[in-house]
């Protein structure tokens, strides 16, 4: 796979962003995020009367002087957050059309950069059939990134991914402590919103990517058509349809389309979470700078 | 009132249906298209059914439109019709004799056909009691007109006084096979007047039973078989010769038809040819028992010499004494009696002996052969060769046994004795009277003959093609039917001598506008000329050599009868050398005949001959053996289908035309088909 347009002039107009979180952090390690716990930064949060034990460093002596009772100063905290991106390695997302491939391999990548430049965390997962595998380990620091890019054009796509049993089959999703995006068709007979719920119960925040083709979106084919599915083990496969597709047949599976769409977003919603269905000619900064930036997923 | 297709015919239209069928079956295949997934399609599908249900159903729509639509336009091409038959004509029944060589097949002395006329007699007189018509058809070769037509019983008594003359006559019958199909077409004159007419048939030929009761129910043709369960046939089917390492082979074909039998076959070889055995011609006598399982084709070899080893096929093996080159005739009958056809017992051959044609060639151009025979030179090898060609060609034919004689250097032609002169450049000093003369390369013409010799035309040994005459390009001899077509551009000429000839001559060849061919066939005056010599001319090497010499040979001399043998409704053409020809036959059958070539067809079986005096008072004889077909000795052979008549409405009959209902329909349908097809897609 080629990945020409991840170069330098891609990552240069990604640093003016960031992620953004909407929920509350929990971890060890200072990051970039404010939380709503108190910590050490020097952003002022709140006012609190001294009790023994407290640092006496932080006493306002200002409003000692007024008020002469003993009162700290406080300041929020910031946190290290956890990205982790769950990228679909089914055939139906690259076999026979690399640019969709290609379309969320970029997504990815983009993401894991603001992930990186905000001093978080980073693990891409790669799910294919019934597990997620994460060749890089954690990513912290751009050195790391760019050289985990540097293997993403040795991705394969083939087969089917039960997105449910990757996601919750993968051994480091903590709770509570970062952003977990699923970027895929969501074309699958197997129920990836389970995949959703256990993230939103493990308190992480989410974002799916729904990535399709112009072709998926409204196909251009017609009359007596044998569809073949890249999933599709052998040609008697029951993926595979023959079909005789005029304009009802058309209409129907853009009605469809519409409402499996449009029952992820719902679902998605319902749950929390961000979602977003993006086309593959679409530019992928329209939808890193437009849809991310007005969804509040990055700022 | 009945519902009728005037042309039922028309429902063969139907058979659009198979292709409709068949269409729908070969459509294009899909089109191959690769996808990631096909999962939105597949929750398209419950989207498709759970909005248009109705989608399969039109799909069935459009097939039983289409189908609906074929069927509407046979049914207009049958053209329908409403038919209130006028009552009146009800009770009218139509005849049908089979007349074929078969229904000569007797049992206690009466025939099949009188069986036949005896059951026509009883239906007539049971209709005329009801006071119905009756029209009768005797179906022979051609069966072209009503023995009688719709006769009233009014005028019964001298129908059936037909009807018995009929019986009494013995060869009322015909001896071929008879066109029972025309018969049934001639029915349709009646059934104009009467659509309702009974038809009856009265035949030996064995139909299938649910065929028949069919036709009884469907159109009214009764079938009767006048057949009798004990009736069997011996036959001679046929019978051959060839001429196998220089001694006659003889082939016979007979079968037993209804009976297994062990038949004695007897065959004489009259007029053989002398041997030391027989000088005195004696005839040659072989009784041969065949055993013939029933229906079965029983095939018998005569030869001289060991058997052969075709399966099925019986050889016997002919002593010395029974050995014979030529026949004069063979008579091959078989002498067990008792059977039911006795007209297909016996069949002669002839043709075994050929009228000789002597020829002779003189020629003065000496060729010798090779340098010891310089002092002996022969003749000129490619007019022998020709004449060697011809000789051939006529024994295969059947025609003539020509001999030729050539005369020897120094010694003078023979002017009268044979049939054919050939004489190449020295000329005798008066042409032979009594024979076809033909002059090649001639030196000096004859007032008498109407030629003369003027010039030489010398192209110095340069060649010119020669040319067909306009007036006679498609001569006989140019372009003989039997024989070959002359090409004259293929001829090129050096030197050639110009005649001068009267006008009987037929020019048919130039040269430079000379005529170089010329024939003249009238009595007593039987020429051909060719005014250049073979030598000066690319005339030996064409195929034009020989064919030029076998056209003029079938044009002096043509064969008498074309066969030896025929079948009853059958023919054979003939010729005569001489102005006319004479022909006899059984149940004393004679003609003359004037044109040639005629045509003599048979309708009795039998031996004819044909005899003709030349125009050289020579008698000529031939004879033909006429024979009934062999399918007719088959007495029990049966037929699949009847071609059944066109129904025709009567006078007063009232016909409500349905097309204009049926083509209503077929637009309203072609409508809704349109419909649904604008509408497929949404």
């Amino acid at each position: 796979m080629k990945l020409e347009k991840l170069n330098d002039n891609f990552f240069s107009r990604l640093e003016t962003l960031s992620l953004n979180l909407r929920s509350n952090l929990a971890g060890y390690f200072g990051g970039k995020h404010l939380v709503n716990s108190y910590g050490q930064t020097v952003e002022f949060s709140d006012f609190r009367e001294y009790q023994l034990g407290d640092d006496i460093r932080r006493i306002d002596w200002n409003l000692f002087s007024r008020f002469e009772k003993y009162y700290l100063r406080l300041f929020t905290d910031e946190r290290q957050m956890h990205v982790q991106i769950f990228l679909d390695c089914s055939a139906s997302m690259g076999l026979d059309c690399p640019a969709k491939g290609e379309y969320a391999v970029m997504a990815a990548a983009a993401l894991g950069f603001l992930a990186v430049q905000n001093m978080d965390k980073l693990t891409f997962h790669f799910m294919k059939e019934g597990g997620a595998e994460n060749p890089f380990g954690t990513i912290v620091g751009k050195n790391s990134f760019f050289k985990a890019m540097g293997s993403f054009s040795d991705l394969e796509f083939d087969g089917d991914v039960d997105i449910e049993a990757c996601v919750t089959g993968c051994p480091n999703v903590t709770e509570n402590n970062g952003l977990s995006v699923i970027i895929s068709d969501l074309c699958t007979d197997y129920d990836w919103k389970k995949a959703v719920d256990f993230l939103c119960y493990k308190k992480r925040q989410v974002l799916v990517i729904q990535v399709l083709t112009p072709e998926e979106r409204d196909p251009l084919y017609d009359g007596r058509v044998h569809l073949m599915d890249s999933e599709a083990p052998d040609i008697s496969d029951g993926k595979n349809m023959k079909l005789r597709i005029n304009r009802a047949m058309q209409e129907a599976y853009r009605e469809a389309l519409n409402d499996f769409i449009e029952d992820a977003k719902q679902f998605c919603r319902k749950r929390g979470a961000g979602f977003m269905s993006v086309s593959t000619d679409a530019p992928i900064e329209r939808v890193l700078f437009g849809e991310l930036l007005k969804a509040g997923v990055i700022s | 009132m009945s519902f009728e297709f005037l042309l039922p015919l028309g429902l063969l239209g139907l058979l659009g249906i198979v292709a409709l069928i068949i269409i729908y079956i070969i459509r294009p295949n899909y089109l191959v298209q690769h996808i990631p997934t096909t999962y939105v399609w597949r929750l398209s599908l419950r989207y498709k059914k759970r909005r248009l249900p109705t989608s399969k159903l039109r799909n069935i729509l459009l097939f039983i439109f289409q189908v609906l639509i074929l069927a509407f336009i046979a049914g207009i091409l049958a053209q329908p019709a409403l038919v209130k038959h006028n009552a009146s004509d009800r009770n009218d029944v139509i005849a049908i004799i089979d007349s074929s060589a078969s229904m000569y097949a007797e049992t206690n002395g009466e025939t099949r056909f009188q069986r036949a006329v005896d059951s026509v007699i009883d239906l007539a007189t049971d209709t005329f009691s009801k006071g119905g018509m009756v029209s009768v058809i005797v179906a022979d070769d051609s069966p072209d007109d009503y023995l009688s037509r719709r006769v009233a019983p009014e005028a019964s008594a001298q129908l059936l006084s037909e009807l018995r003359a009929l019986r009494d006559n013995e060869q009322a019958c015909y001896y071929g096979t008879s066109e029972i199909d025309a018969a049934m077409k001639l029915t349709e004159k009646v059934l104009e007047e009467n659509p309702s007419a009974d038809i009856y048939l009265f035949t030996d030929e064995v139909y299938d039973e649910t065929y028949a009761e069919q036709l009884e129910e469907r159109r009214n043709i009764h079938i009767r078989n006048v057949n009798d369960a004990s009736e069997w046939n011996g036959a001679v089917l046929g019978a051959s010769v060839e001429i196998v390492d220089t001694y006659c082979e003889l082939t016979v074909e007979i079968a037993s038809y209804n009976k297994t039998r062990e038949l004695d076959l007897y065959v004489e070889v009259s007029g053989p040819d002398v041997t030391e055995l027989n000088p005195d011609r004696k005839p040659i006598v072989i009784l041969k028992p065949v055993f013939c399982e029933k229906d079965t084709v029983k095939k018998i070899v005569f030869r001289y010499g060991s058997g052969g080893d075709d399966a099925g096929v019986i050889y016997h093996e002919l002593g010395i004494e029974e050995r014979f080159q030529t026949f004069q005739s063979i008579n091959i009958s078989l002498r067990t009696g008792g059977d039911s056809l006795s007209a297909d017992d016996s069949f002669n051959l002839y043709g075994g002996r050929l009228p000789v044609l002597k020829v002779q060639y003189a020629s003065s151009r000496r060729i010798p052969a090779s340098g010891s025979d310089r002092d002996n030179p022969g003749p000129n090898p490619f007019v022998n060769g020709a004449l060697g060609m011809v000789k051939n060609a006529f024994s295969r034919l059947q025609r003539y046994d020509v001999q030729i004689t050539e005369v020897q250097q120094g010694k003078e032609p023979a002017l009268t004795g044979f049939d054919f002169y050939v004489f190449e450049h020295d000329m005798p000093e008066v042409l032979p009277s009594d024979g076809v003369v033909f002059l090649l390369d001639p030196n000096v013409g004859w007032a008498g003959a109407g030629i003369s010799v003027i010039s030489v035309n010398d192209f110095n040994k340069t060649l010119t093609s020669c040319m067909a005459d306009v007036d006679n390009e498609n001569h006989f001899v140019m372009n003989d039917p039997n024989g070959f077509k002359l090409v004259p551009d293929r001829i090129g000429v050096s030197s050639y001598k110009v005649l001068t000839c009267d006008p009987s001559y037929d020019v048919l060849m130039t040269c430079d506008s000379d005529p170089v061919l010329l024939v003249r066939k009238d009595e007593k005056n039987q020429v051909a000329v060719l005014s250049f010599s073979v030598h000066n001319s690319t005339l030996p090497r064409e195929i034009e050599m020989g064919a030029l010499f076998f056209n003029l040979f079938d044009y002096y001399f043509p064969g008498i009868v074309s066969d030896f043998s025929a079948e009853v409704g059958g023919s054979v053409e003939v010729n005569s050398r001489g102005e006319t020809l004479s022909a006899t036959g059984p149940a004393a059958f004679s003609e003359e005949i004037t044109e040639f070539p005629g045509e003599i067809a048979f309708t009795l079986p039998g031996t004819y001959t044909f005899t003709c005096t030349t125009w050289y008072d020579q008698t000529l004889t031939a004879q033909v053996f006429v024979k009934m077909p062999a399918e007719e000795s088959d007495i029990f052979k049966s037929r699949d289908s009847l071609a059944e008549p066109d129904k025709k409405l009567a006078e007063g009959d009232i016909a409500t035309d349905l097309i204009i209902y049926l083509a209503t329909a077929l637009v309203a349908l072609a409508f809704a088909e349109w419909w649904l097809h604008t509408h497929e897609g949404r």
